[in-house]
């Protein structure tokens, strides 16, 4: 259904065609009859695997005829604890696996295929058999590095212990060095990594540069670069609070979704049950019932102390932004970015780079840095006209984050609020 | 290979204009001639294959097709004792096909005759401890299935009957560094994928659970210089895409993210004037699966010929709407 040219035929040449398509079709309706007729009595002999695989080489995605596949080998196996019967379980398993790769010369993308190697390498799954698959999955990696049927069949032996996360890292490594327009590889490195440890960080900020600075060109690497630059798992905190003036009831916003009820210490102490109408959620109440006015609550690192009208907001509420990196990374990763600028003024991944940097690290804005920044999102509507309707946005929203920040940092606002 | 990016050429005399007629035609004559190399040959996914073609008549404003053989089709798929549908007679059943076959039966207004509990706990059978569901008894995990699962229960007015907060931690665990979403946890993402978790999130009421910037601007760069849109990084553009990441996009309310005339220019490009219907891409073989998802991005991006669709369920709005159906959507500005 993907990627099949149409090709003007003459006449002739299209009626051979449709007697050929006739032919297969009597051929098709012919085989699939007495499969029906044999399995659906009961029967599960080698005979149903002859005749499916007549189909199934043609047609690798249809699922229920992989289904009586597997019913009628696990009935073989049955047989062949049972009795000295050939052929045996293993040879059964070996044949088997050697027609899905058959299947998948012809049709790498077929679900049904990898699904079915997968319940195989169940039955048997042995290290050398985890090692096969390992080598199977290199081979149709090397036909195409993009074939995610392929990297989730990779990620499916690994974790049976196939191998280990330092290995495939070295994979993605490889892979990436070959072709760094493989996102795939990119991706995969995102999940192998533990982003929460700065010496990582700071390893694959230098090792990302090297890539952009060779192919600037190169979308991947980019998005990438701006996850190592910006999510970071937002510390437990709380946000905002605030009780009803008949004490019946108190609300509490939290940084994070949470699955289950999070803990928060009430002062004056009390149990609370915390509930939330929807999960996960940011949003917690609890019944506080003859409790009275509570004084403040902690949860995680963070506490927050009510006022007279029992209510209260974290001082660390601020607005969202791109990047939540340290500082520190961010100023000299800044350094970088222009530099690459200056020899890439049209590049749309490098302004667009250049923007949220600085758009995070100056959350005051002079009027200085808000004309640069102005500039730098007409450039990014003249070098990439398509997403305009994302660059005004963008700007919208910085301007609207800018101009609240300032406001809530009680600071000079550089631009006038309008809100009629 | 630095400034080299996948894409094609839309050629001057491309086709520039919907081939409405020619699009019936070609549509009727697939699901009519039961006869045919493609519909003989086509058995394994049938069900889906018959809800493509009338929905997409649906959306081109047809009723020709009849009620009543659809209907004895579809519950000819049907097993009652297993409670699900599979993708012709005699085959098993499974979630994807007992999605089609629901959504057949909406159309066609035959919802009242199900055995309903059947075929909820078919699905909520399939319902995993970790919220994923399985596809059928053989264990695929893919959030396809879930959002299969959300629709149809939703279709049917049993939503909550499965753990819809623990099929949204699946969903959540689903997602990637870049904000979008693929088959399983640790899966690369995929606009298809994305479209399954954001319409089941829709149905669930928790959109409010995603980044929504960071997922529209994910989804807004598949659009390629020819105006057409790929699924993922460095992939050619296609037709079904138009589906996956626009009505996407319009579930979350940044659909203006895209270049509108671009776009609708390349779908049309990609229509054949000769036999109706839509292919992948210009100057490929057109199929009933493009065909939908051409008109119904068609739909989408305001084509007033065609029936206006829902972007959730893929299904004529006015039928949503009559179903009595609440599906969030995120305002957008145009």
């Amino acid at each position: 259904m993907h990627g099949r040219l149409k090709v003007k035929t003459s006449a002739e040449k299209q009626a051979e065609k449709e007697k050929e398509r006739e032919k297969k079709k009597l051929v098709y309706q012919g085989c699939m009859k007495k499969i029906r007729q044999l399995y659906l009595s009961g029967d599960r002999s080698p005979e149903l695997l002859k005749l499916t695989s007549g189909i199934i080489e043609n047609i690798p995605e249809f699922g229920t005829l992989w289904n009586w596949r597997r019913i009628v080998l696990l009935d073989m196996f049955q047989k062949d604890t049972d009795t000295e019967s050939e052929p045996k379980k293993g040879e059964l398993i070996l044949a088997e696996k050697r027609l899905v790769v058959r299947c998948l010369e012809v049709n790498p993308k077929a679900y049904a295929l990898w699904m079915h190697r997968r319940w195989l390498v169940e039955q048997d799954p042995t290290v050398e058999a985890l090692t096969e698959e390992l080598e199977l999955c290199n081979l149709f990696l090397k036909y195409d590095e993009r074939n995610f049927h392929c990297w989730d069949y990779r990620r499916f032996i690994v974790k049976l212990g196939g191998t280990s996360r330092t290995s495939e890292l070295d994979k993605s490594t490889s892979l990436i060095e070959r072709n760094f327009s493989n996102y795939s590889a990119w991706h995969y490195r995102s999940t192998l990594l533990d982003i929460q440890d700065k010496e990582v960080v700071d390893r694959e900020l230098e090792w990302t540069q090297n890539a952009y600075f060779t192919d600037p060109a190169d979308q991947s690497v980019w998005l990438y670069y701006q996850w190592l630059l910006g999510r970071r798992k937002k510390s437990e905190s709380l946000l905002a609070v605030k009780q009803d003036k008949d004490n019946s009831q108190v609300i509490v916003l939290i940084s994070t979704t949470s699955y289950s009820p999070p803990i928060i210490q009430v002062e004056p102490s009390v149990e609370l049950t915390w509930k939330s109408n929807a999960v996960p959620s940011q949003v917690w109440y609890a019944d506080c019932g003859t409790t009275g006015p509570i004084q403040s609550l902690t949860y995680g690192e963070s506490s927050i102390t009510l006022d007279k009208d029992l209510v209260a907001s974290s001082s660390s509420l601020s607005p969202c932004v791109e990047f939540t990196a340290p500082l520190s990374i961010a100023h000299d990763q800044l350094a970088n970015i222009r530099e690459l600028y200056e020899i890439e003024p049209d590049n749309k991944w490098v302004i667009l780079t250049l923007v949220n940097m600085l758009n995070t690290l100056h959350k005051h804005k002079t009027r200085e840095q808000i004309s640069e920044l102005r500039n730098l999102t007409v450039k990014l509507c003249q070098v990439d006209p398509m997403r305009t309707g994302y660059y005004r946005d963008m700007w919208s929203k910085l301007l609207c984050e800018t101009a609240v920040n300032d406001w809530w940092t009680g600071g000079e606002p550089s631009l006038p609020m309008y809100l009629s | 290979m630095s400034g080299f990016h996948k894409d094609v050429i839309i050629k001057d005399d491309a086709p520039n204009r919907l081939f409405f007629s020619k699009h019936l035609q070609f549509l009727l004559s697939y699901a009519k001639n039961q006869n045919s190399y493609e519909y003989v040959m086509s058995e394994w996914l049938r069900a889906s294959g018959v809800y493509w073609c009338l929905t997409a008549l649906k959306l081109l404003k047809n009723d020709d097709l009849k009620e009543g053989q659809l209907y004895d089709f579809v519950m000819s798929c049907y097993s009652k004792e297993k409670g699900g549908f599979g993708a012709s007679e005699y085959h098993d059943p499974h979630i994807l096909y007992t999605l089609s076959a629901v959504q057949i039966l909406a159309m066609i207004d035959r919802l009242e005759d199900l055995d309903v509990d059947n075929i909820v706990s078919f699905i909520t059978g399939l319902q995993q401890d970790d919220g994923s569901f399985y596809g059928d008894e053989w264990g695929e995990v893919d959030t396809r299935f879930t959002f299969c699962a959300f629709a149809t229960l939703a279709l049917l007015g049993r939503l909550y009957d499965c753990n819809v907060n623990m099929g949204v931690q699946f969903i959540l665990e689903c997602r990637n560094f870049d904000g979008a979403f693929g088959c399983v946890p640790g899966s690369e993402s995929h606009a298809g994928q994305v479209f399954c978790c954001v319409g089941a999130l829709s149905i669930a009421n928790r959109l409010h659970l995603l980044d929504i910037d960071q997922l529209a601007w994910w989804l807004c760069e598949r659009q390629l210089p020819s105006g057409g849109l790929n699924g993922r990084p460095e992939k050619l553009p296609d037709v079904c895409y138009s589906w996956w990441v626009l009505a996407s996009l319009k579930i979350i309310g940044r659909a203006h993210w895209l270049d509108k005339a671009s776009l609708i220019k390349f779908i049309l490009a990609a229509q054949d004037d000769e036999t109706g219907g839509f292919a992948d891409r210009p100057g490929d073989m057109v199929d009933p699966f493009h065909t939908l998802f051409g008109l119904a991005g068609l739909s989408l991006l305001g084509d007033t010929c065609l029936e206006k669709v829902n972007p959730v369920l893929c299904l004529p709005q006015p039928l949503v709407d009559n179903l009595g159906l609440k599906l969030e959507i995120v305002c957008q500005r145009d």
